[in-house]
């Protein structure tokens, strides 16, 4: 086969490796990504809800004696 | 106490009785596919639907405790008929009895019953209570004239109104708590709309289960349910469309959607702006899953749009001949080629300020549209949010979109509520307003769930069980302040005499007014004063959004001045913070014959 035409078939297979890659990692990245966000949603409520709350600040004010 | 509650339980088991023996006429609009599940639940929505609209167009002409009686009792007879036949009973035997998961079925229980016992309370409040301002107060005038017609003094009243002729009955028959109690079958028929669509979106019975509870535990889904409120109504219509609409095929399927349609219609205005987003998503939905059939699924939207517009119509063509306007108040467009009673032009424009200001909830703007799912989920007190919707859908909704792929049904079902929420972003932002899209953001929300339990099960498990806890924890604690008044008054009358003296505006006033004998006709020169509370006959010359009932009598002094020409008998005049005393000190021809703190009662001499 000439050269020209051996690079031209050589460039999609080596982007399929590549995407495969990505794609690999992304599938191992995946149960971290779905952790994160979970957490991070949880994190956040406690913080806006919980801690954000009136009460809870009533409670923090009066612990720290103020 | 006892005898009391008994009624208003009977009255809300005739008019759930009605309503199954209406729906089994309308069993035969449903895709043959349907379970004897979806079948009971859009079936006993149907009927609910179809009783309502039957009250209406017979209320035009009697809306008599006695006619309300007997079309109830009537409506009863089709499905006491299908019961005791042969080929209804064997429909239900030898079904199959699903798993029932303890903690969601303990969360919808706890949820029915705090709903019956507060359910049993009185209801009051101010002019800004909705359920007073116009959905009782249409009903208990309908009820005293013996007829239904729209208040002049309340343009609220002319909406369409399904939910309020279902209470209308529910009053005649049970009293005046009866409204409020009737919440239970309410949220009874809303779960079932809700374990139907989610089994149908592919969740195993105990995930249905979860989906329900996630949606009994939202404060923001619950707060339209009950005290007098039509959006849970109104959702249970949407949803029914939704549900029949998406797996439609035959002509009677389409039928079947549009009746659902029209009934949202009939039961709220945002059902006009939530049929073509249906109809657009049935059409998806069909021709996804069947690509040949575009020409025949646009032919039956088209159908299933006449049946919803022939549904809806008494309301609208009740407004058009007795209003001037189909929509009434008129949008703004319409009210420069309208003329409509009672409603000046600068009234009517006042009214859209007022909602446009009060749809503002979230705000506007793209930043704001995407900012959506996380201020819901935490910063719900900013506007009329009524407690969240908990974490559950902010946490696994995302995931639960992943499982679309190949689903046409869940597409539709996403698209749908992708569309809901934005026409409700771009118009008015009313958390209740919403209930259908949160409904569908349950169901994704167990999908999503299971989803990340498969692909991440270690730790996500742990985390999404924390997530689930303290989402339905959260919600139940909230339902339950919005309750704790309500159950508290039933148990303690002291309790119930001093949340009705702190809720109800001139209260001496009205206990005064309904105790008189010699009381006939009451008028009430207060704009913010909600006549709900007058048991006798009234007239109020001034409603709260503009309203004028004697259009050549613009100012409380001209009422005054023709004030034995209207026959009334006594004069109710309220100090608000709208408006100041309108008699004047030694009105001549009045008698001032109660006066309490900033209220006065006139009698006419």
């Amino acid at each position: 086969m000439p050269e020209h035409r051996k690079g031209s078939k050589a460039l999609p297979s080596y982007l399929a490796t590549r995407v495969q890659n990505v794609w690999t990692a992304l599938r191992w990245l995946r149960p971290f990504v779905i952790d994160a966000w979970i957490a991070g949603t949880l994190i956040t409520f406690v913080w806006i809800r919980v801690l954000g709350s009136e009460t809870a600040k009533r409670v923090l004010s009066r612990l720290s004696g103020n | 106490m006892l005898s009391h509650a008994l009624r208003v339980v009977a009255a809300t088991s005739l008019v759930a009785a009605a309503a199954a023996g209406l729906g089994t006429l309308v069993v035969v609009l449903f895709p043959p596919r349907f379970s004897w599940f979806d079948r009971i639940a859009c079936a006993w929505v149907g009927g609910l639907g179809l009783l309502g609209v039957i009250l209406f167009v017979i209320g035009q002409v009697s809306f008599s405790i006695s006619c309300l009686v007997f079309v109830t009792i009537a409506a009863v007879l089709p499905g006491l008929a299908g019961v005791l036949s042969w080929r209804r009973r064997s429909l239900f035997i030898g079904v199959s009895r699903p798993r029932v998961p303890a903690i969601p079925a303990a969360v919808i229980v706890f949820v029915l019953l705090l709903t019956a016992v507060g359910g049993l309370a009185e209801i009051t409040g101010d002019w800004g209570n909705d359920a007073i301002s116009y959905h009782l107060q249409g009903p208990k005038v309908w009820l005293r004239e013996g007829i239904v017609r729209p208040l002049p003094d309340s343009s609220h009243t002319a909406f369409p109104a399904v939910g309020e002729i279902l209470f209308g009955s529910e009053m005649a028959l049970g009293g005046r708590e009866a409204p409020g109690f009737s919440a239970v079958f309410t949220l009874t028929l809303f779960y079932l709309i809700v374990g139907s669509l989610a089994l149908r979106s592919g969740l195993e019975s105990s995930g249905a289960f979860w989906a329900v509870a996630l949606v009994a535990s939202m404060p923001a889904a619950y707060s339209g349910m009950h005290s007098g409120f039509v959006d849970g109504i109104y959702a249970c219509f949407l949803l029914a469309a939704a549900r029949v609409g998406l797996d439609a095929e035959s002509t009677l399927d389409y039928a079947g959607f549009g009746l659902f349609c029209g009934l949202a219609m009939g039961a709220k205005y945002t059902g006009l702006m939530a049929l073509p987003l249906l109809v657009f998503c049935t059409f998806f939905r069909r021709v996804s899953s069947d690509p040949g059939t575009s020409g025949d699924a646009a032919r039956k939207g088209a159908l299933s749009i006449v049946v919803a517009c022939l549904v809806a119509s008494p309301f609208y063509l009740r407004n058009w001949l007795q209003l001037g306007s189909p929509i009434y108040p008129p949008p703004l467009i319409l009210s420069d080629y309208l003329a409509v009673k009672y409603l000046p032009h600068e009234a009517i424009q006042h009214f859209h300020e007022y909602i446009h200001q009060r749809g503002m909830g979230l705000g506007r703007g793209f930043f704001a549209y995407l900012l959506l799912p996380f201020n819901l989920t935490y910063h719900t007190s900013n506007f009329h949010g009524a407690g969240g919707i908990g974490l559950a859908p902010l946490a696994f909704g995302p995931f639960g979109l992943l499982t679309i792929r190949g689903n046409s049904f869940r597409k539709a079902l996403a698209g749908l509520a992708l569309l809901l929420g934005t026409a409700w972003f771009l118009t008015q932002q009313e958390s209740r307003f919403l209930t259908p899209v949160y409904v569908i953001a349950a169901i994704f929300s167990v999908l999503g769930w299971k989803y990340a339990v498969q692909a991440a099960p270690r730790r996500t498990k742990m985390l999404a069980h924390a997530i689930i806890t303290c989402s339905i924890l959260y919600g139940i604690y909230m339902i339950s302040l919005s309750q704790k008044d309500s159950v508290h008054s039933v148990f303690s009358s002291s309790f119930a005499r001093q949340q009705a003296e702190e809720r109800i505006p001139a209260r001496e006033s009205f206990e005064y007014l309904n105790r008189e004998q010699g009381v006939r006709k009451v008028l009430i020169l207060g704009r913010a004063v909600p006549p709900y509370y007058c048991d006798k006959e009234y007239l109020k010359p001034f409603g709260y959004y503009g309203e004028q009932v004697f259009p050549d009598l613009p100012l409380a002094a001209d009422v005054l001045k023709h004030v034995h020409e209207l026959g009334v008998s006594h004069i109710l005049d309220v100090d608000t913070a709208d408006s100041k005393f309108q008699v004047p000190d030694g009105f001549p021809g009045l008698v001032l014959v109660f006066e309490g703190r900033d209220q006065r009662v006139y009698r006419v001499e």
